[in-house]
């Protein structure tokens, strides 16, 4: 009976736990689309967020693309060319790196780089007081703190996936003419990628990118804001919002997966 | 604006301590005009967060009410009791800056969040302001790279810029330089000429120092108990 209760708890621990998470990022959401929650103030930190998140990760999403390149885009050109199959190049390279790898990697470069830092920042503020007195001067933390953060994650998981999958492309057909994995003309190359990709698969990327930001950005500023009183606090913090963060991941990516293409 | 309707009405209010305040609140009752002053005396050991976190809604009584401005901080919404904090100044007791943030953008904050006044503007004024008190420019570095002692400066800016409808300094004058001390006074006294409530609190042991505040009224808060002072 007492293995029972504890199971029980642990139930219904972790379904309060969706519950919180889900109201958070629908009340990123919503109070992102309303005007007043954007003052002069708030773009700032927003452009800031996108800086840090979007631009400053650009170089290492592009070597991590054209790493992507050069196994997965020049291994299929090869498989493909030696099975004579090669006009399903551009639906294996839509399928796995713009439905699956591109969305998923970007995410994943984000929670290790920039989710971790927005909980410890914002751990560390709320130890220093510092978001005591945002409220205490009438700046609400969650309008001014954690919506833009989500957002600026979001804007820059979805600016930063599709970089991927460009360098990713550019690079897989350059590597493959380098070592002759047999690419064939670019302009067969673009038109078999293109005519792959369905009206399906821009929207697929668009919520496997838009949605698991939000979602990253609601739980580390959430599990940042969660601190109490010691600064040991904080490295936790930051530990539970990566393990968080690529849970839900996993879990928007497959529902979105599912729903999109079953 | 009703100059006569109180700016702060407290109602038989009470709280208790806690870890945020080590010291709890017994049934205080106080009304604050505009344009009045007031001085709050302090025993050396008493923590004056309390009193700023009540006054600001921040804290929710556990018996009695604070009403700001007609308006009961128990019953606004968030948005609108996040508009009415920005209408109080306040120089905490202990420094509190946003450290991702210059000093200079930490003075302006309110400001530019909450209106639509072009940045030079507030710029110019915070300048003006940081003058009166004796700093030579807005310090426009991070928080932890200005000296304590221009700091303090910078949170009386902070807390003066733009129109405030109340005031409360919590011990303003901690690890300020003495000879800014007049600034501080010249500046509490037009600030309340303008319409601005001003709650000043600082240690009995201080009174002289800011004589020159000429409060309305003095009260003492030892313990958590507050008596209202004669004044000789």
């Amino acid at each position: 009976m007492k293995a029972l209760t504890k199971v029980g708890a642990f139930a219904i621990a972790k379904v309060r736990s969706a519950v919180t998470l889900s109201a958070a990022v629908w009340g990123v959401l919503r109070v992102a689309l309303r005007r007043s929650t954007w003052p002069r103030t708030s773009r700032n930190v927003l452009a800031r967020q996108i800086l840090f998140t979007g631009f400053e990760a650009t170089r290492f999403v592009s070597l991590l693309a054209v790493a992507v390149g050069l196994s997965i885009v020049v291994q299929t050109q090869m498989w493909l060319a030696r099975v004579g199959q090669t006009e399903f190049l551009g639906p294996v390279l839509v399928m796995v790196v713009i439905r699956e790898a591109g969305p998923l990697l970007v995410n994943f470069v984000i929670i290790g780089r920039s989710g971790t830092a927005i909980a410890t920042e914002l751990g560390n503020m709320k130890i220093a007081g510092e978001v005591y007195l945002l409220d205490a001067q009438g700046l609400d933390p969650f309008t001014y703190l954690v919506v833009p953060r989500a957002v600026g994650a979001a804007i820059s998981i979805f600016c930063l996936t599709v970089v991927f999958i460009l360098v990713s492309f550019v690079s897989g057909y350059v590597s493959g003419w380098v070592l002759q994995a047999n690419p064939g003309p670019i302009d067969l190359f673009v038109n078999s990628v293109f005519r792959a990709v369905q009206p399906a698969d821009a929207g697929n990327l668009f919520i496997k990118t838009i949605i698991p930001g939000l979602t990253t950005g609601a739980i580390c500023c959430l599990e940042g804001l969660s601190v109490h009183t010691a600064v040991t606090e904080v490295p936790q913090a930051a530990t539970r919002a990566v393990v968080r963060s690529t849970i839900a991941l996993f879990i928007v990516s497959a529902v979105v997966s599912a729903v999109t293409y079953l | 604006m009703d100059e006569e309707k109180p700016i702060l009405e407290l109602e038989s209010v009470g709280a208790a301590s806690g870890a945020e305040h080590d010291q709890g609140l017994a049934s205080l009752s106080l009304a604050l005009r505009r344009g009045e002053r007031l001085l709050i005396l302090l025993d050396p050991f008493e923590r004056p967060g309390l009193f700023g976190d009540l006054a600001s809604g921040l804290v929710e009584p556990d018996a009695g009410r604070v009403v700001f401005d007609g308006h009961d901080w128990a019953r606004l919404g968030p948005a609108r009791a996040a508009a009415a904090r920005a209408r109080i100044g306040r120089v905490y007791e202990r420094p509190l800056w946003v450290s991702n943030l210059d000093v200079d953008e930490n003075i302006t904050l309110v400001q530019r969040h909450f209106t639509t006044r072009p940045e030079p503007e507030i710029d110019a004024e915070a300048v003006a302001l940081a003058r009166s008190f004796g700093l030579e420019d807005l310090p426009r570095l991070r928080p932890a790279r200005v000296p304590p002692r221009d700091l303090r400066v910078a949170d009386w800016t902070r807390a003066f810029l733009g129109r405030r409808d109340l005031l409360i300094l919590e011990r303003p004058l901690r690890d300020a330089p003495p000879d800014k001390a007049a600034g501080l006074v010249r500046a509490a006294r037009a600030a309340s000429d303008r319409g601005a409530a001003v709650i000043w609190l600082q240690d009995a042991g201080d009174r002289n120092i800011v004589k020159e505040f000429e409060p309305a009224r003095v009260f003492e808060w030892a313990g958590a108990q507050w008596a209202p002072v004669e004044r000789n």
